[in-house]
């Protein structure tokens, strides 16, 4: 089920969704969203990516039984503290299970240190990726190509890839334009609190 | 279009305007044919509409992340969604309801073959440790065996608990608990006596209250007598209030976990289920209590938002049935019984007895608030209404009608009703009558609400504010109150400060932070009032200890905003700007002004007003009860957005249309009766506020105020600032005494950093460096 379809305006409702209706669509769309980012940052933490699927469920089960409150701050950062509990749990198991096993390397587990910095990167990304999924059909894939080589790679030369595809460079640079602007708006909507400009 | 076409191949360039336009498909056709002819050849203007069609210009976070990953999640994590979506907690029951009474595990611990009932069955001969022996069986739960005993050592009765092996880390949590318990050390908590560990099973031992239950109590005789029922809740809220302080949450407050011994002090028994606020978190399948006097939050499970005013709750359902002899909510089954606890409001009081007091019933009400934030705020505050209830029924005063009420500023107060239009401050007093000789006089007389006159009214509203003084102190002591000297000798020297308002960031623990502050140098420390927000995030009055005792003279400041509400404070109510569009709704105070954008959730207030003012002396007032040494006031300068016309030049002095007075003096008078009050309760409280240097200029407030911290004196956003500005905020700062510091705070990084540390030590100012969202404490100097 495409996401952007269900999407409510903010996350807050989303989470209302899921606790007041036992919703199942709020339930999946949740997970469509935050799943992928908090076993991105539990892998990038140094979690194996059995552990990271571990804590991506626990982190989901908690943000709909715990009661997200304005007022304890931003969602994200409520996010952010959740999950690091939840990477430092799963990491303590990990150091009992060893200390059981009798193996005497579990004094090298370190407690995560996260600063926020880190953590937003991974969190805009995910919504980044959100927001072009709701958008993709609306340009053409050849449209996305040239969109993503001005993104990802200073090395890719603009001029030969409109050369390739017989436009000219003016045409590239109104492309990426469009996409932006089109994102901005898409952001905006998503509401997910990003500093779009 | 214009006059500055691009030529063919290698013409001249066009304006950042027409790059726009043309991006935006808004060019003629023959502009765009030619310009796109000119990229051809022009590699500048190429890089120019790079740069205008930049991601970063879109948002600037994120995309590094998506460079990384990709447009796509990757197929585990897709798999990993398609997984999750089909395990909706929703959806699937919880562990609450299966009332599971296997005992076998007692009957093995013994030796006995399981084939009686545990009632039945003879565990005379059992001696625990060799010391305890078990008389009498007292409760048998899923969770625990309770026992009477004789501790043969002393020959003296004990109860003896037996956690249940069944519960998962059950045994642990208990023994853990208990050490805590232990350490509560209060008349009304039933005192731990020993703890061990018998045959592999964890035992806890109990002094032997000699006494009946509360259930005893009411099961025989109904409802009980209200001021024996007031008597009782104070002291179990006593009891809670000393529990919380120390971060522990009974969890299980009901009738039969309350004793009366024999002089008819109550005790709360049973911290079996009590949890420690650090734990909260680790707790998530654990549902536990009893469900008549269980929260909505913790039937829920939200274990989160389980904290003090769970306890809160089910201490208000005891006082309901004490009083009027029936729970709040009764029900044929159990899911029945949850559901009225989460959807219905329990019957008002009166309705079941008519002749209780309504202050009474208006207390039940509030602890059974659904939502735990209606609730009293904490067992401090139901506690004061509960006295301040039963004084007034003592001095007889009930001619006027005693009400508790939650009032704006989420601080109660019980007073009688006529006297509520005072809980708004009185008219303000002229600026003529302040002058420098009478400065301490008017200063405190103002603090207490009304004129020069004490009237019993201004008493009654005043000990409402500061509510744990009897009125008949604050009558007493009005002489000397009057006679302190709201002026401060100062902070003293400061070589070294720390100021960190998110304690919680970079996911450190509470623990940790407090270590942290301890470790770190400083002899003053700024902090916000709360590790977290929420309920029981706020620092207390051992943490604060500890950061305090850790170095010599060190004192605690507690950040206040003078000049913006915050929308994570417990006063923030959401439909203030329910659509958080950044502008007041219609259900916001008058106060309330647009948000400030560049930071998210503070908004704008006219500080002027007395609902404001009102919130404010209320925070101060938590904050000297917390054990801060002295708040630091931030926006003071608030008054600046005010004097800005719009033309953009600045008006000083300008005059506000509402108080007829200056902008600047409505600052003034909100941080003089803010002190005067704080100061009434601690002549030494100390007083800091941050940048609005020209109040300087007034010398009550140079008198005032312990010293002064300026942000950004040298660098804004990373360029210097202008010198003449400088110069002018010096000259201010430097009429203030050599015992009150200025304290330097930058926002800067590297080369900056070193030239800021030499401009601070050029005029022997202490200078921190820090980032702006204050939440580390590396780069402190």
């Amino acid at each position: 089920m495409p996401a952007h379809q269900h999407w409510p305006s903010t996350r807050i409702s989303l989470l209302a969704g899921v606790e007041n209706t036992n919703s199942q669509s709020s339930w999946n769309d949740l997970v469509a969203i935050y799943a992928p980012l908090v076993f991105r940052f539990a892998m990038r933490k140094g979690l194996s990516a059995e552990d990271a699927e571990e804590v991506a469920q626990d982190v989901l089960v908690k943000i709909t039984r715990f009661h997200y409150e304005p007022e304890k701050g931003k969602f994200r950062s409520w996010l952010a503290r959740v999950t690091a509990r939840q990477i430092r749990d799963q990491m303590q198991k990990n150091v009992n299970q060893k200390r059981i096993s009798g193996s005497d390397d579990f004094e090298l587990s370190n407690s995560p240190s996260i600063t926020m910095g880190e953590w937003e990167e991974i969190y805009f990304g995910r919504i980044l990726q959100i927001a072009i999924r709701n958008i993709r059909n609306e340009f053409e894939q050849a449209e996305w190509n040239v969109w993503e080589a001005g993104q990802s790679a200073r090395d890719v030369d603009l001029r030969d890839l409109a050369k390739s595809l017989g436009k000219s460079i003016g045409w590239v640079y109104k492309v990426r334009h469009s996409i932006n602007q089109r994102l901005r708006s898409e952001l905006v909507r998503l509401g997910e609190d990003m500093p779009v400009q | 279009m214009t006059s500055s076409t691009p030529g063919r191949n290698g013409g001249e360039c066009p304006t950042e305007r027409q790059l726009s336009e043309y991006i935006d498909g808004k060019s003629a056709k023959a502009f765009s044919d030619q310009l796109e002819l000119h990229l051809l050849d022009c590699n500048g203007c190429c890089s120019r509409l790079a740069q205008l069609t930049d991601m970063e210009r879109v948002s600037p976070h994120g995309f590094s992340e998506l460079k990384q990953n990709g447009l796509e999640e990757s197929a585990i994590e897709s798999r990993l969604v398609e997984r999750l979506a089909k395990c909706n907690p929703m959806v699937s029951p919880s562990v609450d309801g299966k009332v599971d009474r296997d005992v076998s595990w007692f009957f093995s611990l013994i030796g006995k073959p399981t084939t009686t009932e545990i009632q039945d069955l003879d565990f005379s001969s059992v001696r625990i440790a060799e010391r305890y022996r078990l008389t009498k069986l007292l409760s048998d739960s899923m969770f625990s065996l309770v026992f009477e005993a004789v501790d043969e050592s002393l020959n003296r009765k004990v109860v003896i608990k037996l956690p249940s092996p069944k519960v998962p880390d059950y045994g642990r949590r208990v023994a853990e608990e208990a050490k805590l318990v232990s350490e509560l050390e209060h008349p009304n908590i039933v005192p731990i006596l020993d703890i061990g560990n018998w045959r592999n099973q964890i035992f806890l031992v109990y002094k032997f209250i000699d006494g009946e239950t509360l259930s005893s109590l009411i099961q025989h005789g109904g409802a009980i007598d209200v001021e024996l029922a007031i008597e009782i809740v104070e002291a179990i809220a006593s009891a809670l209030q000393r529990a919380h302080e120390r971060g522990v949450f009974h969890r299980d407050i009901k009738p039969a976990n309350i004793m009366l011994d024999q002089n008819g002090n109550p005790v709360l028994i049973d911290f079996g289920l009590a949890v420690r606020n650090e734990n909260l978190e680790q707790e998530k399948n654990f549902i536990a209590g009893t469900l008549p006097y269980m929260s909505p939050e913790q039937i829920s499970g939200t274990t989160l938002s389980t904290d003090g005013r769970t306890d809160i709750y089910s201490l208000g359902a005891v006082l309901y049935e004490l009083v009027s002899g029936q729970r709040p909510f009764s029900a044929s089954s159990r899911d029945d019984l949850r559901a009225m606890i989460f959807d219905r409001p329990a019957r008002p009081l009166r309705q079941l007895n008519a002749s209780l007091p309504s202050a009474i019933e208006k207390i039940c009400a509030t602890c059974l608030q659904k939502d735990p934030a209606a609730r009293f705020g904490s067992a401090a505050e139901l506690l004061d209404a509960l006295v301040a209830f039963r004084k007034q029924n003592q001095t007889g005063v009930e001619e006027n009608p005693i009400v508790a009420f939650r009032d704006e500023t989420q601080s109660f107060a019980v007073v009688p009703r006529e006297n509520l239009r005072l809980s708004n401050p009185a008219p303000e007093r002229s600026s003529e009558k302040f002058q420098k000789a009478s400065a301490s006089a008017s200063l405190l007389v103002w603090g207490f609400g009304s004129a020069l006159s004490l009237t019993i009214a201004g008493l009654v509203w005043y000990s409402g504010f500061f509510s744990n003084r009897a009125e008949g102190e604050i009558a007493n002591s009005k002489s000397s109150i009057v006679a302190e000297a709201p002026s401060s000798t100062g902070l003293g020297s400061v070589e070294h400060f720390i100021y960190l308002l998110q304690a919680d960031g970079q996911g450190r623990t509470r623990r940790e932070a407090v270590e942290l502050l301890c470790e770190s140098t400083g002899e003053l420390v700024i902090i916000d009032v709360a590790f977290e927000s929420g309920p029981s995030g706020r620092w207390t009055a051992d943490e604060l200890k500890r950061i305090r005792e850790s170095q010599p003279g060190r004192k605690i400041l507690a950040y206040l905003s003078l000049g913006e509400a915050e929308d994570y404070r417990s006063y923030w109510k959401s439909e203030w700007d329910a659509d958080s569009d950044g502008s007041p709704d219609e259900a916001a105070p008058d106060f309330l002004c647009d948000v400030n954008e560049d930071w998210e959730g503070n908004y704008r207030v006219k500080y002027w007003d007395a609902e404001w003012k009102e919130i404010v002396f209320a925070e101060v007032e938590r904050i000297v009860e917390q054990g801060f040494d002295g708040v630091f006031l931030d926006r003071v300068d608030a008054y600046e957005e005010q004097e800005e016309l719009e033309s953009g030049d600045y008006e000083s002095d300008r005059i506000n249309p509402e108080t007829k007075q200056s902008f600047r003096k409505d600052m003034l008078d909100l941080v003089f009766s803010l002190g005067g009050r704080a100061r009434s309760r601690r002549p030494e409280f100390l007083i800091v506020p941050q940048n609005g240097s020209q109040l300087l200029d007034d010398d009550n407030y140079l008198e005032l105020i312990d010293a002064i911290a300026l942000e950004e004196l040298f660098f804004y956003e990373d360029e210097p600032t202008d010198s003449e500005d400088q110069k002018r905020i010096l000259k201010y700062v430097s009429r203030l005494d050599a015992n009150k510091p200025v304290l330097l705070v930058e926002y800067v990084k590297g080369s900056l950093a070193k030239a800021c540390r030499e401009k601070a030590h050029q005029l022997g100012y202490p200078l921190l460096i820090t980032n702006a969202e204050l939440d580390r404490l590396d780069t402190v100097e």
